[in-house]
Parts: structure tokens; sequence; C-alpha cells
């Protein structure tokens, strides 16, 4: 590849970081938002919100998301009352179909994350907040949220990262993000190599600094207790004295 | 290892000696490679018979030439080494001539030539333009669909880049099904696909855009299909022009094209292999 191509090749790449950024941070709140509402549906009383919830969650965690994608794009298109509905001002548009699809995809692992978070929380903290009078919600807010949140921010963290990659499967229906833009371009210049490892570094480079992020994140959510040695005896001078003599 | 050479070389030059009668025969019978799954251009009767425009222009060709010749089906992919191996003459079946493809091959002059015809719903009120400038006006602002790494997509990029919102798809039937829905208001591609779209019922309420954009005007637009050959056939390539020459001024390839394709695709006799 010349200088030429390959200038042309970057600037056309650094335009679509933004689409695949934009697509990753739609994504991810809305896909949150299900899980919320999915984790509050399995753990109420109503037992038809349970099983629309587990439902739910397992038709989103065992169908492929480029599956999903395309019955949300191309097969819902075909019937004309949807076309003639006020949903079509949505599915008409390809970014929000991909949107759409991708947070139910996530939703679902997410609500999964979410449970893991959940069942890890200690019953004695729950009892004893409850034992100091706190009211339930009170007891979730203040108890149970913030330890689930603690646990479960390992696997969120990874649900992100794969959020990320899985923008990707956008380009299939007409989303020119990073990959689109890379499959035009190497039908362009033909170069293929080329092309594909500058993509694979971009990648590479949004995910390093949201997994340093969300690491830092961890560690600063952690009690002191809980950090890995090292860092301890950074934070806490005294301590580090101590261990030093 | 110097054995193993000699023993390779040996079999090489034995090859050579048992290929040289079958070229050598080849004089007489000429074998056309094909590839039968592509219409209507060339394709396979349930009996199994090789048919299509470009066989029945093949067999006249044959005829004029009087020489007889031998089909044989093969998906094209293997087609062009089969060719560079010797294993065929000459193969025909809507082979675009490209600039990539003459590098290393040759081609007889064209013969038939498919513009890129823009399609949308009959609703729209954007057919009846004659003049691509007076189609540009009306495109101005519109979506429009094409699929990636085509002649389509290179006149999209050429002729509308900064005039309207391009969609890029990968296969033709993600682009029918997005102009079906109304996703995209119109959609370019080359004219077979858009009549077998329309001849759908589902296609029904798509209609081919005028005028028909093909390279008389745009250059950079193929030439259209030719038989490819080796660069060594040059005797053949002659006797296959001038049988070419011949059927275009006597119109027989326009009655070919209008009898598969519903239209004229034929190319006027090439002045520099035809004369004037």
């Amino acid at each position: 590849m010349d200088l030429e191509t390959t200038l042309h090749v970057a600037t056309e790449l650094a335009g679509a970081i933004w689409v695949t950024l934009a697509l990753a941070a739609a994504t991810l709140p809305l896909g949150f938002m299900f899980a919320a509402l999915t984790t509050w549906a399995r753990k109420s009383p109503y037992r038809f919100a349970q099983t629309v919830a587990s439902a739910y969650v397992l038709v989103f965690r065992s169908t492929p998301l480029l599956v999903q994608i395309f019955v949300l794009y191309y097969g819902l298109s075909q019937f004309a009352w949807v076309r003639s509905s006020p949903a079509w001002i949505v599915l008409r548009d390809p970014f929000a179909c991909a949107i759409i699809a991708m947070s139910l995809c996530a939703g679902a692992y997410t609500a999964e994350v979410m449970r893991g978070g959940l069942a890890a929380v200690p019953q004695g903290a729950i009892e004893a907040a409850r034992s100091l009078g706190l009211s339930r919600f009170k007891t979730f807010l203040l108890v149970t949220a913030p330890i689930a949140m603690r646990r479960a921010l390992p696997a969120y963290s990874n649900e992100i990262v794969v959020t990320l990659k899985s923008t990707s499967l956008a380009c299939t229906i007409t989303v020119m993000e990073l990959t689109g833009v890379a499959k035009d371009l190497m039908s362009q210049t033909f170069a293929v190599i080329e092309v594909f490892c500058m993509v694979a570094a971009i990648y590479l480079a949004i995910n390093m600094i949201l997994i340093f992020a969300l690491r830092s994140l961890e560690l600063s959510l952690s009690p002191a207790y809980l950090r890995p040695a090292s860092r301890m005896r950074r934070m806490i001078p005294w301590m580090s004295r101590s261990i030093a003599r | 290892m110097f054995g193993k050479l000699a023993k390779l070389s040996g079999i090489i030059s034995l090859c050579a000696l048992l290929v040289a009668p079958a070229a050598a025969e080849g004089q007489v019978e000429v074998r056309i490679g094909t590839d039968g799954g592509y219409l209507p251009w060339t394709s396979m009767t349930p009996e199994g018979e090789l048919t299509g425009f470009d066989i029945e222009l093949a067999k006249l060709v044959c005829e004029r030439m009087e020489r007889t010749c031998r089909f044989t089906a093969q998906p094209w992919e293997g087609q062009i080494p089969a060719l560079e191996q010797g294993k065929y003459d000459i193969l025909v079946g809507g082979i675009s001539i490209t600039p990539e493809r003459q590098k290393r091959l040759a081609f007889t002059q064209s013969y038939g030539n498919l513009p890129i015809n823009f399609a949308a719903a009959k609703s729209s009120g954007l057919n009846g333009k004659s003049t691509w400038p007076e189609l540009k006006a009306a495109l101005a602002g519109k979506t429009i669909g094409v699929q990636s790494g085509t002649q389509s997509q290179k006149f999209m990029d050429n002729e509308l880049k900064s005039e309207v919102t391009i969609r890029l798809y990968d296969n033709q039937d993600s682009l029918n099904l997005d102009l079906l829905a109304g996703r995209i208001d119109a959609a370019l591609a080359g004219r077979s696909p858009w009549i077998a779209l329309t001849r759908t019922p589902q296609g029904e309420p798509i209609e081919i855009l005028s005028p028909n954009l093909d390279f008389q005007q745009f250059n950079y637009l193929g030439v259209g299909v030719g038989g490819l050959m080796r660069k060594d056939g040059h005797e053949l390539r002659k006797a296959w022009d001038e049988a070419l020459c011949k059927l275009k001024v006597e119109g027989e390839v326009k009655r070919i094209s209008e009898k598969w394709f519903g239209f004229d695709i034929s190319v006027k006799p090439d002045p520099i292999i035809c004369g004037a």
C-alpha cells in the first residue's frame, strides 16, 4: 500500500470509529435497562412476569446475534402491516434496528450477570440491614445493590467488551461502522491484510482503554482489604511500613 | 533430491507429449467451457443439455467457422485455471471484459453489453427521465442502495456520491428486500437482476428506470461480454471474431438476445476487427 492509499484508508476508518462508538454507547444503557427490567420481573411475585422474563433471556441467549439482527431488519419488513405501523419509523432505519437487536441481546446476557451478582450478596448482610430497621427499598439501595454491583462488575466489563465487538455485525444491515467501511475499502484497494490489521488494531486500542478503565473502577469500588497487595501498600502508607519492617 | 527432480521432469515432458496430440486435435474440435448455471447467458435444461444466449450464439459461430465444437459445463471458479492449463480453447457465458483479465488472457470482440439501471417503486415518480442529468437531479437527496464491489458501486462513487445517501449491500437479494420494503428510494444494479426481480410477483411494484447507463456514456463501465481465450490462441480468435462480425451484421446476435433477454443487448461490430 502506498502512502496515499494508507492515508485514505486511515481517514475513512477514523470516521467510522464514531459510528462504532455510537452503536456501543447507545446499546449498553439500553441493554442495562432491559436487564434491570428482566431482573425485576424475575424477582417479582407475578408468575406471568417471571415467565416472560425467563423466556426472553432464554431466547436471546440461545440464538446468534446475527440471526436476531436479520429477523428484526429483513424479517419484520416483510409484513405490510409492520411497514404501515408507526413502528416503521424506527424499524426503517438500519442504525436503529442494529441498536434494538444488540441491546435486546446484551440485555439478556446482562440479566444473567445481574442474577449472578445478586446471588453473591451474603444473606447475612441483608438480614442485618433489615434488623437495623431499614426498609426493603433502603436495604436494596444501601446494601444489596452496592455489594452485587461490585461482584458483577468483572462479568459486566466482559459484556461491555463483547458488545463493542459485536457492533461489527451491524455492517450486515448497511450500517457503515468500522468493519463495514473496512469491507468497502478492501474492495476498493484489494489490500486485505493491511486494511483488516488496521481495523483489528483500532478495536484493540478501544478495548484496551475500556478494559483499563473498568479495571480501575473495579479497584476503586473494592474495599481496601480486598485490593491486591501491591496496590494496598501504595494506598495505605502506614501498612507498607509495617510490612517493610 | 536430484533423482526425484529428474523423474518429475520426465513425467512433465511425458505429459507434454500426451497433451500435444490433443492440442493438435483442438484445431479441428473447439473445446468450449461454460458455467451452465448463469441464466440467461448459459444454463442447463432439465435433460442436461446446455442452453442459453451464449450457447446458442457459440453454436452459430461454430457453424460459420465450419468447426465442430464440444461444450463442457464447469463451475465458473475453476474455468480460468482450466483454460490456462489448456483444457479448453475458449470460455463463454456472460464473461465481462475487464482490464485485469485482459492482462493475462485475451478476449474476442464484445458481442453483448447490458447497461446498469436504477430501479425504484412505480409510485416513486422517478421513471420517464430521458437523460442522465435529468434522472440525477431527480435522485438528489434520496437514499440509494447498491451492491459493494460492483460496477454499479463504481458508478455511484463517481457520479452521485455527494448528492445522495449510499447504502452498501453484500448481495443482490438483500438489496432487493430493502428496495421492496421501501427502506431505500432507489437501487442501482445490472439490468439483468432487475429483469429477474420485476418478473416475480413480489417485484411487481418495482420498475426499471430509464435511461440505460453504459460504457458509451461512462467509459469506466465495462465494454460488455466476450469469449475468453489464452493469448496463444490467435487463429481461433481470428476465426471466432470474423464469424461474430458476420453474425452481428446479419442481425443474428440481436435476434438471439431478444429471445433470451427480451431486448437487444448486441454490440456493434468492432471497427478494428471487422473493418469499416
